[in-house]
């Protein structure tokens, strides 16, 4: 008999064992899974946002950093801005950021710029009078103010801004905000 | 001397004695066996019957187990939710196990790779003996809690997860707490924009799949 013709019986022979044997394993697979129990259940999780921003008062809050001109300290010296909490969780804390420079040039200082927060109350825009609580919130002229009002989802802080500058040559003044973790609140453990 | 036609009918003969012959053994032999054949049989059927392989679930009460969503999870969040698993079936089981199916943001199933840091959900199981405190989530049990699957991020739930105590007996269940945590991590929201890569505003469907299979076949002599 040729070799050939060995080799190719030889082939079919291991080709029907294997064959066999395959089908021997998916059967165990089948059994098995026959005796198997399960439960299923399905459940949705959401996770939370935080962040606030600066608008100008009662403005939609929008985001971006909020930039105000100042070119007539003189006749007003102050802007009324609001701290709008646009988390889905009460916020502790913010950080107010200022940063101002000179509209042209010149050597005179840059003015620092305080803000004021008015409690349970609004600021009028036409006396600068506040219907609640006046409460210092800092000044700086180009930093940092951290606030430790608490704000409520959809919440906002009325917020009056104020110069140090008399008169002299305009200048812009850009608040930014930042919530970090910490700032939204402590984490809570539910039960049920 | 006998003439030809002589010895061809004496041959004939003889093959026709030897097939009558042949017939006789056939049509009588059966007969002859059929008379050797013995029986016997139970008086009564005998009964058999197979057993039932059963996992059910249910939230215990108060907790309204899977059925009630998490919403609003901060970072360092917990949420505790309360099931009784059952071995319903007539059968002891083994190899119990829990996959978790998840669908949705990214970042809450699967941890970041570096340089991103978010830590995604994280799911714990524990089981108590007594009935869970549900008002403190602790497990009155002089025992204490005892944890079935220490807690990995849903992306390892991909795979099935195996119990502690991979073992019920028929009938026997576990009081299970099933934890669903954030991750302690800092981001800071700049403005009002999220940053890249983000754990906040995500959600995800989840998909339990709680596994036995059946004890181990048995050889029974008696």
């Amino acid at each position: 008999m040729p070799i050939g013709g060995t080799l190719r019986r030889l082939l079919h022979l291991l080709l029907l064992v294997e064959v066999m044997v395959v089908a021997s394993v998916l059967s165990m697979g089948i059994a098995f899974g026959a005796g198997r129990g399960t439960a299923t259940a399905g459940q949705t999780v959401s996770s939370a946002r935080w962040g606030s921003v600066v608008v100008l008062q009662s403005q939609t809050a929008t985001s971006g950093a909020l930039v105000i001109d100042w070119t007539n300290v003189k006749k007003n010296p102050y802007q009324f801005i609001d701290l709008v909490n646009t988390s889905t969780v009460t916020l502790s804390g913010q950080t107010v950021s200022i940063s101002t420079t000179r509209n042209g040039s010149g050597n005179q200082p840059l003015p620092t710029i305080a803000l004021a927060l008015c409690r349970a109350g609004t600021w009028d825009q036409t006396t600068g009078a506040c219907s609640g609580t006046v409460v210092d919130l800092g000044s700086t002229t180009t930093g940092s103010i951290i606030i430790t009002e608490p704000v409520p989802v959809n919440g906002r802080l009325a917020v009056r801004a104020s110069t140090s500058a008399g008169v002299g040559s305009p200048f812009t003044t850009t608040f930014s905000s930042a919530v970090s973790r910490t700032q939204a609140g402590p984490a809570v453990v539910v039960n049920g | 001397m006998r003439s030809a036609l002589q010895r061809t009918l004496s041959s004939w003969r003889a093959m026709a004695i030897a097939f009558i012959g042949g017939v006789l053994l056939l049509v009588a032999g059966p007969s002859v066996f059929a008379s050797l054949t013995a029986q016997t049989s139970n008086a009564s059927p005998q009964t058999v019957a197979s057993g039932t392989l059963k996992l059910t679930m249910s939230a215990t009460n108060p907790s309204a187990g899977f059925s009630s969503s998490i919403t609003n999870m901060a970072p360092g969040d917990a949420v505790n939710r309360y099931i009784d698993l059952t071995n319903s079936g007539t059968l002891d089981s083994q190899g119990l196990t829990l996959a978790i199916a998840s669908t949705g943001t990214g970042s809450l199933i699967t941890d970041g790779v570096a340089p991103v840091t978010t830590r995604a959900l994280r799911v714990t199981v524990r089981s108590c003996v007594a009935a869970w405190n549900q008002a403190t989530g602790t497990c009155p049990d002089a025992g204490g809690a005892v944890t079935q699957i220490a807690a990995a991020p849903l992306s390892t739930f991909t795979s099935a997860q195996s119990f502690t105590d991979a073992t019920l007996a028929a009938a026997a269940g576990l009081r299970l707490q099933i934890q669903t945590a954030l991750p302690d991590q800092n981001e800071t929201v700049t403005n009002g924009t999220l940053p890249a890569n983000t754990v906040q505003n995500g959600s995800v469907g989840l998909t339990y799949t709680f596994t036995e299979i059946q004890r181990t076949a048995t050889t029974t002599n008696s």
